[in-house]
């Protein structure tokens, strides 16, 4: 399905502005675009690909006042999903996986694609990541995300307050896009 | 962690956000502000400014600093965003044009024997020192 850019634009507008379930639609629109975009260009599927989409969002997440509406949204998106694809192509070379088969920054799509993995694999940096948190933001994430609990849900369970429950993913999210950062460094 | 899952974490952290441009340049506006009004009431503004602004020399150290400030603010603006191309040459290029074309024309205004003084300038400390 081709991406509506001003569909897409529109969305995220909305979502800046904190509208939550446009945000949702938005951000589903970035992992296509981000999917897209990386396979495409740099030649990576399976779970490489969906950890390397995993870090396009949450920069995405935490950058996304960079947008400058009156600018179109994809080639923002795209350059961001480029930065990311290089920091981990370049790390990666630094730990010698590609230098064996001699791949080079530019040949990334003569790439061999590695086999369609089982679902389960999929953002194993996330998970790992996540398992670095302090336990209040862990807690919360893994909540929010993997059990699929709501705010109000999950504020009970813990017998915390809903703000605080905010406050703890918007820390948590932040600290996994930084561990991610450092990962690649 | 599922990607679907993540999405879901991030929606409900959806918050209201300013654009990145709007926040750099109301904190421009209102640091230079902040400037202006700290030069006005604590340095001391020569008394026939307005008057000195007529001689192109000292007009063009004003003009100078604003191309400086112009060249830099539309650096700033393109650098924070990921897409954009922040190649300094370009923006530099007109700014050392102007300082050149200010150089060359006190140069020429100048007799030739007085250009090493003209280039060092005159301070009263250093006057009472040689």
């Amino acid at each position: 399905m081709p991406i509506d850019e001003d569909q897409l634009a529109a969305e995220m507008l909305a979502g800046r502005s904190g509208n939550q379930s446009s945000y949702a639609k938005a951000l589903i629109g970035v992992v296509e675009v981000a999917r897209l975009r990386i396979r495409r260009k740099f030649g990576w599927t399976g779970s490489d690909l969906e950890d390397l989409v995993q870090e396009v969002l949450l920069t995405v997440h935490l950058n996304k006042a960079s947008w400058d509406r009156d600018r179109p949204l994809l080639p923002w998106l795209h350059a961001i999903a480029d930065h990311k694809a290089l920091d981990a192509i370049r790390q990666r070379r630094r730990h010698g996986r590609l230098v064996a088969t001699g791949v080079s920054l530019d040949g990334m799509e003569e790439h061999v694609p590695a086999p369609e993995p089982d679902r389960d694999t999929l953002g194993l940096d996330r998970d790992r990541h996540l398992a670095s948190l302090p336990a209040r933001e862990r807690e919360v994430v893994h909540g929010l995300s993997v059990q699929g609990r709501s705010v109000p849900e999950l504020a009970a369970a813990l017998g915390i307050k809903e703000t605080a429950v905010r406050v703890a993913l918007h820390r948590g999210l932040k600290r996994l896009a930084a561990a991610a950062r450092v990962a690649g460094s | 962690m599922r990607t679907e899952d993540l999405v879901r974490a991030l929606a409900m952290d959806a918050r209201p956000t300013s654009p990145l441009r709007r926040t750099l340049l109301s904190t421009a506006v209102a640091s230079g502000s902040i400037t202006l009004l700290a030069y006005l009431s604590l340095a001391d503004v020569r008394p026939d400014l307005a008057a000195a602004l007529r001689d192109p020399r000292v007009l063009f150290k004003f003009v100078f600093s604003a191309a400086v400030v112009v060249a830099a603010g539309i650096y700033c603006l393109r650098a924070i965003r990921p897409d954009g191309r922040a190649r300094s040459l370009p923006l530099l290029g007109p700014v050392l044009a102007l300082l050149l074309v200010g150089v060359g024309a006190e140069a020429i205004g100048t007799p030739r024997s007085e250009w090493r003084a003209a280039a060092h300038g005159r301070c009263h400390a250093y006057d009472r020192i040689v």
